[in-house]
């Protein structure tokens, strides 16, 4: 077994690095996403708080 | 005195607080991947194998740090949401729902590593140990409490609720921790003591293990703040300050 530690070792620390990014790329898109939508919710003509062209 | 909760309800108004979340994550983040990355490189390339377990120990320097973390961000997470549901601080509100998926991220990351771990060790991905059986309770706690967050639709009964769940499931914490005493445990006891300073591993080991430590405390912060921000962002789309934000983003 002792030959397949660097696997165990990688596959850990591999499986750590994806949550942790994970962790801190999703929460960005969301905020991207949400500033998104007040922009399009902005532009649209029935918005009566539009601002004036 | 007076300064100071000055600070507190300028930094608790919407506008200030996306100002000051913004300013402050980016370092938060930086210092947690440098830290991470030091402390990974001294317990992978650094530090000598353990003369029992092999190379394969090397997994405690993601996985202690990040159960040290899951444990640390619940009793957060309980503070914030009791400072909440009794003053009813919405700043609060919002930063206990951001602890929760940061929370659960760190509790994942300890289940997967020590299952990992457990394998070439024990010669088993799972057992239900106590230990192990209770850290899978707190994951599912920190589900419970996304999920009742995102179930109800008003906001603040929706944060309410979240807080209470969090409240209630700090009692978890201890049986995590304690586990190993109170019950007969596959799982090791405790190796490192911070408070009596008689840790049973040496320094030359020891040291990267402060570092990743450190830098999941870190992280933490730089989730919480990131979390909050977009948390906080959601409440307030409507807001003048909110639309000017997203007009200065194009």
């Amino acid at each position: 077994m002792e030959h397949l530690h660097p696997w165990f070792i990688a596959a850990a620390f591999g499986v750590s690095a994806v949550l942790l990014v994970a962790d801190a790329v999703l929460p960005r898109i969301k905020f991207q996403s949400i500033l998104r939508g007040i922009l399009l919710r902005d532009r649209r003509p029935s918005n009566p708080e539009r601002p004036a062209p | 005195m007076n300064a100071l909760l000055l600070w507190f309800h300028r930094t608790g108004s919407p506008p200030h607080f996306d100002r000051f979340t913004a300013r402050w994550m980016p370092w938060c983040f930086g210092l947690a991947i440098a830290l991470l990355l030091i402390g990974t490189w001294g317990g992978l390339f650094m530090v000598p194998a353990d003369y029992k377990q092999g190379e394969v120990f090397r997994i405690l320097y993601i996985h202690v740090p990040a159960a040290w973390s899951a444990m640390f961000i619940f009793v957060a997470m309980a503070v914030q949401a009791f400072i909440a549901l009794v003053w009813r601080i919405k700043a609060c509100e919002t930063l206990a729902v951001a602890s929760a998926p940061v929370g659960a991220m760190f509790a994942a990351i300890t289940l997967i590593t020590g299952s990992i771990w457990g394998r070439p060790t024990w010669g088993t991905w799972w057992e239900w140990d106590p230990r192990l059986t209770s850290m899978l309770v707190m994951f599912f706690l920190y589900l419970g409490v996304i999920a009742l967050h995102n179930a109800i639709e008003d906001r603040r009964a929706a944060a309410r609720a979240a807080c209470f769940l969090a409240l209630v499931g700090v009692v978890n914490v201890p049986i995590v921790h304690f586990s190993v005493h109170w019950w007969n445990s596959l799982h090791q006891g405790e190796t490192i003591q911070i408070l009596s300073a008689e840790s049973r591993m040496h320094y030359s080991m020891l040291w990267p293990l402060l570092l990743t430590t450190l830098a999941t405390k870190f992280w933490y912060l730089g989730s919480l703040l990131q979390r909050a921000r977009v948390l906080n962002l959601e409440n307030e789309s409507a807001q003048p300050w909110a639309r000017a934000l997203a007009a200065g983003s194009r």
